[in-house]
C-alpha cells in the first residue's frame, strides 16, 4: 500500500503520457503561478475605481476590458486566482481534517460509535451540497468566510464515507493487529498507523474537490451570499456581469472562463491522479 | 476511461465555443460602431420587417419583480401601484403629465376658509366591478379601512380626524389641523382609493378588513379589472366595460405584466416586440438601444432621491463634522457621471431641484478632499484614525449597489473603511424601525408621493417620524419647529420661508449625504401611443394604445 505512493520514475512517465493530465498539470501549475506572482502580472489596482473608463473594451492598456466601476478586469480576475485558490483549499482541508479523524474513529471502533457517525453523515448527505450550503451561508451572513464554512461544512462527510471504507478494510491487516498487541493506544494506531494508508485515495479526492469547490463557492457569491464588494471574486464578477452579457460580453465572459479552466485543471489532475496511485479506485466504466 | 476522455474534449470543445461566441460579439460591436451607414440600412430592413404590431389589443409590460400585494391600502411600490392604478380610483387626480388636481370619482370640492373641512360632491352612477354602488359610505367606509390598517402609505392621512357621509353624494372629511397639502395627497397613487364596501364586508375574516382576500382579489371603478395572477409569473388585468369613462376612442383591452427577472432577457423581448415595456434595462445600454427606431426611450426629470442616509445617533456619526467630512469626501460627478450616466440632476440640499420653495441658495457639498481631511482631524480623527462603518444595501438594486463601492472607495482616500453588506429589504427595513439594531449607514432612493417640502422634510427629518421614514434618527428641535409649523399654516409665503429655514439647518447638520435625483428612463415600443410620463403617478394604460 505505502508503495504505491512513492513515485519512481518509470510511473512518473505513464503519468506524463497521457495528455490529458499534461494539459490539467499545466492548467494548475499555472493557476497557482498567477496566484503567487499576481501584483507582477496586473500592475493595475483591481478594487481601484475610475469612473471615466467604465465598461472599455479589451485592447492596449486593459487587455481584458474594464468593469462597469472602470476598474481592469484581468486585475480582478488574476487577484481572483488568490482568493479562489484560498477558498478551494481552505475548504478540502478543513473537509479532509474533520472528515478523516471522524472516519478513523468510525471504522476503527465500529459498534455504536460508528453507526452515530454514520448516521449524522447521512443527514449531511440526504441535503443537496448547494441547498444546505446556501442556508447555512444565509443563516451566518454572506460574507466570504462564512461562505467558505457553509461549503466545508456539506463537503465533510464524503470524506468521513472514504475514510471509514479504507479503515474497515485495513484493520484487519496484521501490522495493525502487531501495533495493538505490543500495547499502543488506539488514538496513537488510527493515526500512525492507520490513517497515512488512506492517504492515496484522500490526495485523488481532494484534488477534484478543490475545483468543485471553487465553483460551489463561486456559486454561493454568484447569488450574493459569499464574497462581498469590492473583492474581486470570480463568481461576484460574474454576478454583477451578466446583466452585460449582450452590451459588453467581456465582462461575464472571462471570469466565466477562469472559473471553467480552474475546474477542468483540477479535474483532469484528480483524474490522472486516481488512475496512477489508485488504479483500483477506476471508474467501473 | 473512454467516457472521461470524451467528456473532457467536450469540455474543451465547450471552451474553444466560448471563445468563438467573444470574437463573434466582438466584430459584430465593431462594425455597428465604425460603420453608420452600414447600421442604418441595418435598421431600416428591420423597420420595414417589424411594423406588424404584436398583439395589437394587449399591453404587455415586463417588470423585474411581481407585485407584493394588491391591497391599495397597503401597497407602496412600484410594481403593485401599476397594478392597481389600473383598477382603482380615488376621489381626484392629476391631469395628464401635469401637478394640477382635477376630478376623478369627485366631481367637485370645497373647503371651508380655515382649511379643516373639506367637502366632496361625488360623481353620480359609478359602479363597482362587483355591481355595487358608489357612494359617499363607500367613500368614508375605505378612509376608515386606510387608517384603521395604518401601514404603508397611512401616515399621509392621519390628520384626518372624521369623515362624514352627509347623504348619498356628499362626503365630508373633517382634519385636526388644516393641512394644505391635503388635495395632493389625494390624488397620490398610494393609499387614497376607494374599494367596494361590500367585498370588506364580504370578505372580512376575524376583523381583518378583509386583507387576506384584499392581498389577490380587486374590486374596484378603474377601467381594467383583475384577470389572473400566476404568482412569480404574470398578472392580467381585462377591460370593465361598464367603466364610467366610457370605451370610446383607442385604448386597450388588456394589460399583462409579466415577471421578467433578467435585464438582458427583457432587452430581447423588448427587441422582439414581445414586450410594449420594459422597467429594468440597464443605463449602460440605453445609448445603444435608442438606436433601433422601434424603440422609444423617454428620458424625465423627476424628485426620486437618492442618499447616503447616516444613523445620526451611532458612535462617531454623532458628530456633524464626521457626516460632513464624508459629505466632502465623495465623488459626486463620477457618481452621476459614471453610475447614473449623466442622467440624473445633482441635489441642492435636502429638497429636490425644482419642488416649490426649494432653496436656491444653499451651497451643496462638493467633493473637497482637503476639506475632508480637517474637518476629520478636528472631529478627533487625524487620518481617518481608525474610522469603520457598515454600510447596507438592498440585495438586487445594482445602481445603490454600484454607489456603495464608489462611497467605499473615496472613503478609503479619507482613511475610512467601509464595509459593504448586501441584504434583503425586508430584513433591512425590521433592523431600521430601530437606531439600536440600523446599521451605520445605508443606500436607499425615497420617492416622493405629493408634489409639496412637507412629504420630503415633514416626512424624513421630522423626530415624529423616526421608526418609519426618518432612518436616518435625525432630531433637531428646531427644525422639528419649523417643519410643524409650516405643515399647519395656510399661508404659503409664510410656509415658503419656514421651509427655507429649515433646509439651511439640514443642510448644515448633513444627517445624510444628499446625491440626486435621478431620470425615469422609460423604455417601450415605438408603436405605444398615448404614453405620457407624471413624476408622481405611475403609467395608466387606460390612455395609451398601439398603433
Amino acid at each position: 500500500m505505502i508503495g504505491e505512493i512513492v513515485m519512481n520514475k518509470k510511473s512518473l512517465a505513464k503519468f506524463f503520457k497521457n495528455p490529458l493530465n499534461v494539459i490539467g498539470v499545466i492548467i494548475v501549475m499555472a493557476i497557482i503561478l498567477t496566484a503567487v506572482v499576481a501584483p507582477w502580472i496586473a500592475r493595475a489596482d483591481p478594487v481601484a475605481i475610475f469612473m471615466s473608463n467604465k465598461l472599455l473594451p479589451p485592447g492596449p492598456g486593459h487587455i481584458l476590458g474594464t468593469d462597469e466601476m472602470g476598474r481592469d478586469i484581468f486585475s480582478r480576475i488574476v487577484y481572483g486566482a488568490r482568493i479562489s485558490l484560498q477558498v478551494g483549499i481552505e475548504v478540502v482541508a478543513s473537509a479532509v481534517l474533520i472528515g478523516a479523524t471522524l472516519g478513523g474513529v468510525s471504522g476503527y471502533f465500529g459498534g455504536w460509535i460508528d453507526e452515530t457517525i454514520m448516521r449524522i453523515t447521512d443527514m449531511f448527505l440526504s441535503f443537496p451540497s448547494l441547498i444546505l450550503a446556501m442556508a447555512v451561508a444565509a443563516a451566518l451572513g454572506p460574507t466570504l468566510t462564512n461562505a467558505v464554512m457553509a461549503v466545508s461544512l456539506t463537503w465533510w462527510p464524503w470524506y468521513t464515507r472514504l475514510v471509514r471504507g479504507q479503515v474497515l478494510a485495513l484493520r484487519q491487516f496484521e501490522y495493525v493487529e502487531a501495533a495493538r498487541a505490543i500495547g499502543n493506544r488506539d488514538i496513537k494506531i488510527i493515526f500512525k498507523h492507520i490513517l497515512p494508508n488512506c492517504i492515496s485515495p484522500i490526495i485523488v479526492q481532494a484534488t477534484m474537490d478543490i475545483g468543485f469547490a471553487i465553483q460551489l463557492t463561486a456559486g454561493l457569491s454568484f447569488i450574493g451570499l459569499g464574497a462581498q464588494p469590492p473583492t474581486p471574486e470570480w463568481g461576484a464578477m460574474i454576478s454583477t456581469g451578466r446583466q452585460y452579457l449582450l452590451s459588453h460580453w467581456w465582462y461575464p465572459t472571462f471570469p466565466g472562463m477562469a472559473i471553467l479552466l480552474t475546474v477542468l485543471g483540477f479535474n483532469l489532475v484528480g483524474d490522472g491522479l486516481r488512475d496512477f496511485l489508485d488504479p483500483k479506485m477506476r471508474r467501473a466504466d | 476511461m473512454k467516457k472521461q476522455k470524451s467528456l473532457s474534449v467536450l469540455l474543451i470543445i465547450l471552451l474553444m465555443c466560448t471563445l468563438l461566441v467573444g470574437g463573434c460579439a466582438q466584430s459584430a460591436n465593431k462594425v455597428s460602431e465604425s460603420g453608420q451607414t452600414a447600421n442604418q440600412s441595418q435598421q431600416t430592413q428591420k423597420e420595414s420587417k417589424n411594423t406588424e404590431i404584436k398583439n395589437p389589443d394587449t399591453m404587455v409590460i415586463a417588470y423585474d419583480d411581481q407585485p407584493t400585494t394588491l391591497d391599495p391600502h397597503i401597497a407602496y411600490d412600484p410594481e403593485s401601484l401599476t397594478a392597481i392604478s389600473q383598477v382603482y380610483e380615488g376621489l381626484v387626480t392629476y391631469k395628464g403629465s401635469s401637478s394640477e388636481v382635477i376630478p376623478q370619482l369627485a366631481e367637485r370640492w370645497e373647503v371651508t376658509d380655515n382649511g379643516k373641512v373639506w367637502t366632496f360632491y361625488l360623481r353620480k352612477g359609478v359602479k363597482f366591478t362587483d355591481g355595487t354602488p358608489f357612494n359617499a359610505e363607500a367613500v368614508k367606509i375605505s378612509f376608515e379601512r386606510l387608517l384603521k390598517i395604518n401601514q404603508g402609505p397611512a401616515w399621509m392621512f392621519d390628520m384626518i380626524k372624521n369623515i362624514d357621509a352627509v347623504d348619498e353624494n356628499t362626503v365630508k372629511f373633517t382634519l385636526s389641523y388644516a393641512f394644505v397639502p391635503f388635495l395632493h395627497a389625494l390624488a397620490n397613487p398610494s393609499g387614497p382609493l376607494i374599494i367596494s364596501p361590500k367585498a370588506i364586508k364580504d370578505h372580512e375574516k376575524n376583523g381583518d378588513l378583509a386583507q387576506d382576500w384584499l392581498r389577490q382579489n380587486m374590486v374596484g371603478t378603474g377601467p381594467y379589472k383583475l384577470e389572473s395572477w400566476n404568482m412569480g409569473q404574470d398578472f392580467t388585468l381585462v377591460k370593465n366595460p361598464d367603466y364610467w369613462g366610457g370605451w370610446e376612442g383607442k385604448h386597450v383591452s388588456k394589460i399583462i405584466q409579466k415577471v421578467v427577472q433578467e435585464s438582458s432577457s427583457q432587452r430581447l423581448m423588448l427587441e422582439s416586440g414581445d414586450v410594449d415595456f420594459a422597467n429594468a434595462i440597464p443605463r449602460d445600454v440605453i445609448d445603444q438601444l435608442s438606436k433601433n427606431p422601434d424603440i422609444t426611450v423617454q428620458k424625465n426629470k423627476t424628485v426620486n432621491l437618492l442618499n447616503i442616509f447616516f444613523n445620526n445617533q451611532r458612535g462617531a456619526l454623532k458628530d456633524k463634522r464626521v457626516r460632513q467630512a464624508m459629505a466632502y469626501g465623495f465623488s459626486y460627478d463620477d457618481c452621476i457621471n459614471g453610475v447614473f450616466n449623466g442622467m440624473g440632476t445633482k441635489m441642492q440640499g435636502p429638497l429636490p431641484v425644482g419642488m416649490w420653495s426649494h432653496d436656491d441658495s444653499i451651497k451643496p457639498y462638493e467633493k473637497d478632499v482637503e476639506k475632508a481631511k480637517k474637518l476629520l482631524e478636528e472631529a478627533g480623527y487625524p487620518g481617518g484614525g481608525g474610522l469603520k462603518f457598515t454600510m447596507m444595501v438592498e440585495t438586487g438594486a445594482e445602481d445603490y449597489k454600484k454607489v456603495a463601492e464608489l462611497f467605499q472607495s473615496d472613503m478609503k482616500n479619507l482613511g475610512i473603511d467601509i464595509d459593504i453588506q448586501v441584504l434583503a429589504w425586508a430584513t433591512m427595513k425590521d433592523l431600521l424601525s430601530s437606531p439600536k439594531t440600523a446599521p451605520d449607514m445605508f443606500i436607499s432612493g425615497f420617492y416622493p408621493d405629493y408634489m409639496d417640502p412637507d412629504d420630503v422634510l415633514y416626512a424624513m427629518y421630522n423626530s415624529k417620524t423616526i421608526g418609519s421614514i426618518n432612518q436616518s434618527f435625525y432630531i433637531n428641535k428646531e427644525v422639528d419647529k419649523l417643519l410643524d409649523e409650516a405643515r399647519q399654516s395656510t399661508d404659503s409665503s409664510h410656509r415658503e420661508e419656514l421651509y427655507k429655514k429649515a433646509q439651511q439647518i439640514i443642510n448644515e447638520d448633513c444627517p445624510d449625504i444628499f446625491i440626486l435625483t435621478r431620470d425615469n428612463i422609460t423604455t417601450m415600443r415605438s408603436w405605444v401611443k398615448g404614453f405620457e410620463y407624471h413624476p408622481l403617478l405611475v403609467n395608466r394604460y387606460y390612455f395609451m394604445y398601439k398603433e
